[in-house]
Formats: structure tokens, sequence, C-alpha cells
């Protein structure tokens, strides 16, 4: 180990002091900047999850076609009601058509 | 930047807590941990590079690499942080094993802190005496670096900078003082000391 005077030791403390402080005013924190850090941020993890009806959906496109698929199976049930209706009353019709013709033979 | 209702707030989630659970392929708890160290990160890289454009594009292959391998990540009694920036440590090294060019400081990167009373030309003088003597602590040995900038950017102490760097508190402080000494000693070498000190 290298002997030091006193002197020699103040002196050297001073030097660091001195060294801190220069090093103090260069060393500043920058940060990315707030655009960066989102994109990357979206990047890596991509943007939170939105729930519909119980389901995750991860982007606006699937969301979409999600709710224009409920829409759809929607109008396909009523469509399928009313056809359905539509056929017993046709079928009643016909029915009573019938029952009146026979009554009229007889 | 919004996290979704149904998550923790940062300051509820430990490190480690995050870490198991971004280990099992949960990418909201990955950006827990991203939101914590991207300015360091970032921070400790944009020193080692000099300029913007290759602290973003280290930053994000930092986070992209700890990402794909955050499910072999290992708890070995170290901070994570010291992992991430091993990563980015090693990315820094091969950069500047790839390119040799010098870089170039521009004043619109804003690291120098200027009073609004100075006169531009004293500002140039102090960015170009700020730069150089950057340039002399970019010559000193890797891990030196680390430790200047984990100190005067980070404003860490010696016990977690140690654990960072994998060395003892004590070991921290011997190599910061010798650190100094030796950029004096350069400082003086090249005629900076009294330029840069004011």
């Amino acid at each position: 180990m290298k002997f030091k005077l006193p002197w020699q030791k103040k002196n050297e403390n001073a030097e660091l002091e001195s060294m801190e402080n220069l090093l103090d005013s260069i060393f500043k924190p920058v940060g990315p900047s707030k655009e960066f850090s989102n994109k990357l941020r979206s990047d890596l993890i991509g943007r939170p999850k939105r729930k519909l009806f119980g389901l995750e959906i991860p982007n606006a496109k699937m969301g979409w076609a999600l709710v224009g698929g409920i829409f759809g199976t929607v109008i396909l049930i009523a469509n399928a009601i009313i056809s359905i209706m539509r056929f017993a009353k046709l079928l009643d019709k016909v029915g009573k058509k019938k029952k009146s013709q026979i009554q009229a033979a007889i | 930047m919004t996290l979704p209702d149904n998550l923790p707030t940062i300051q509820e989630i430990s490190d480690e807590e995050a870490l198991k659970r971004a280990a099992q392929g949960d990418r909201e708890s990955f950006g827990l941990i991203y939101d914590r160290y991207i300015t360091r990160i970032y921070n400790y890289i944009y020193y080692r590079t000099g300029n913007t454009h290759d602290a973003e594009d280290l930053t994000s292959q930092v986070f992209s690499r700890a990402l794909k391998h955050i499910t072999n990540y290992q708890d070995r009694g170290v901070p994570f942080s010291a992992w991430l920036y091993r990563i980015a440590h090693n990315l820094v090294a091969n950069w500047h094993r790839d390119k040799s060019r010098k870089q170039e400081f521009a004043l619109e990167d804003g690291i120098w802190s200027s009073k609004e009373s100075e006169m531009p030309e004293s500002v140039l003088l102090r960015v170009e005496q700020h730069d150089e003597i950057l340039d002399l602590i970019r010559d000193i040995p890797e891990d030196r670096q680390m430790l200047i900038i984990l100190k005067f950017v980070d404003h860490m102490p010696n016990a977690e900078i140690g654990k960072i760097m994998g060395k003892t508190e004590g070991a921290i402080k011997s190599l910061y003082h010798r650190t100094l000494l030796s950029l004096r000693n350069k400082i003086d070498a090249d005629g900076l000391a009294d330029n840069g000190n004011k």
C-alpha cells in the first residue's frame, strides 16, 4: 500500500470531490421519449385487452367481427322463427280451406 | 400510460411476483416490469452509446430479449435489474465491437443542463467540453463506465450497484475511488481540467 502524507490525502479528497461535482454536472437523467416508450410497450405487450360478454377482445377488428357475428345470428334466428310461424299459418289456412271444402261437399 | 382496471398498481406488485406472472405468459405483468425499468435501461444505454437513435434501438432489443427469455430467468438472489443490465451491457459491448465510428452528441439531445441566462456560445463550449470528457469516460473499462452511470445517472447507493455488478459494497467503493482518480489523471493529461470544472 502506498504511503500518503496527511496533506496529500487532503489534496486527494479535494480532487475526488471536484471530480464528483464535474461528473454530476455532466450526467443528467435523459429518459426515453414518451412516443418511443409507448410504441415499444404496445409492440411488446400490446394494448390492454377489452372484454365483451366475458370474452377477451384483442383488437377493434375482432370486436366488430364478434358484434357482427352476434347480430347476424340474432337476425338468422328471428328469420327462422318468422318463417316457421308463416309456414304454420299457411298450414292452418290450407287445413281450414280443406275443411270448408269437405263441409261444402257434404 | 394506462393499465387495465383489474390489475394491481405498480406499487402493489413486487418484481418477483410480476416476474412469476410474466414467466407464465402474463404480458401485463411484463408491462409492469417494463414500466419500472425502461428509463433506467435507456439512460444506461444512452450514455454508453452517446446517441438517441442507437439508445432506442438497443433498448428495444433489451426488452425484446428479456420478454423472449423471461421463462428461462432464474432467481439466484440477485435483483432482476442485474439481469436486465447484463443484457444491456452485452448488447452495448456488441454494438461497440460492430461500430468503431466515433459518436457525436447533438445539442438538441438535451443532456446538458443550461441556464437560460447563458449565452449560446458558452453553452456550445460547455457541450464540447462535456463531449470530450464523455469520450474519455467511454475509453475506460466497461465495468467502470457502468459504475459511473449507475452512480451519477441513477444515483444508486454502492450496495445496490454491488448487487447489479456482482461485487461487494467494499469492492464498489474501492473501484469508484480508483475510477475517479484515474479519470482525474486522464482529464489533467488532456488539459480539460480547468474547462471541465466550470
